[in-house]
């Protein structure tokens, strides 16, 4: 029986590591295709091309919520916002890499290790920098960009603190919690492991 | 470490190999490595009286106790 859901979980964890190198791809591709088709209004398209909200996003500025369709766009700001919102992505591709590393060693037979413990406190703690500062700095960047071209007076370098934040701080700590029972999960596996 | 685990000698003792040991008692020879090797945390009442059934021996015979500072004078000795 044992054996059996082990098979199992490497089944699943060799579908798990393939799904997080598709979007280890996809994500920063739709990323780059959204900023070079900035402009682009779904007016000019059909809404079936739309699909993840890919053209026309809008953002909250102190002005309001700005489509970014309609916003002045040089090559330069245009590259600001990519790298804002890459800056604000990096949180959750570096986290990908790291669960697919965790499924890896799944996938190896080593579940209950020191190692695989470590992985999930990292994860946390990436959460919790995402919330403090990763996030507010790439809003911030992003404003930055769409209000470059505003008249003076109009253009904004905000820092926003609000319940998304909360979301991330709250999910992170779990996920140190969490990797607090695994690491004594992997002692209590060691010492059984040991015991002849 | 300072219980040391005596199987070898009882083994060699008994003219027994290891491999015999390790079947007779019910471990896997790996195990029973872990065992000799003082990597093992802790070890059963039922593995030590299998161990001593097959050896025909008691659990002193196998398991002894060495302080940290009797393990110091000896590799001090040795050099």
């Amino acid at each position: 029986m044992g054996i059996v859901n082990m098979d199992k979980i490497k089944k699943v964890s060799f579908h798990m590591m393939r799904a997080f190198n598709i979007l280890l791809i996809a994500i920063p591709l739709i990323l780059l295709l959204q900023w070079l088709f900035i402009s682009i209004k779904t007016t000019d398209l059909s809404p079936l091309i739309n699909f993840f909200g890919l053209f026309e996003k809008e953002v909250l500025t102190p002005e309001g919520l700005v489509n970014l369709s309609n916003a002045v766009w040089t090559l330069p700001l245009k590259a600001l916002g990519f790298f804002a919102e890459l800056i604000g992505l990096m949180p959750f591709l570096i986290s990908l890499f790291i669960l697919k590393s965790i499924f890896n060693d799944y996938q190896q037979g080593t579940i209950f290790s020191v190692a695989n413990a470590q992985k999930y406190k990292k994860l946390g703690w990436i959460s919790f920098i995402d919330a403090l500062i990763i996030k507010s700095c790439s809003n911030s960047l992003l404003v930055l960009a769409v209000t470059l071209t505003n008249p003076p007076g109009h253009r904004y370098l905000t820092l926003a603190f609000g319940t998304p934040n909360l979301k991330a701080l709250f999910l992170g700590a779990l996920l140190i919690i969490i990797s607090w029972v695994m690491l004594e999960a992997s002692k209590i596996y060691d010492e059984q492991k040991f015991t002849i | 470490m300072a219980i040391i685990v005596n199987i070898d000698l009882m083994l060699a003792k008994r003219k027994m190999k290891s491999q015999d040991l390790a079947e007779a008692v019910g471990i896997t020879p790996q195990n029973l490595s872990i065992l000799k090797t003082g990597k093992a945390k802790a070890i059963r009442f039922s593995t030590l009286e299998n161990i001593c059934k097959c050896l025909g021996c008691q659990p002193g015979d196998i398991l002894e106790f060495k302080s940290s500072e009797e393990n110091n004078e000896n590799s001090s000795n040795n050099n």
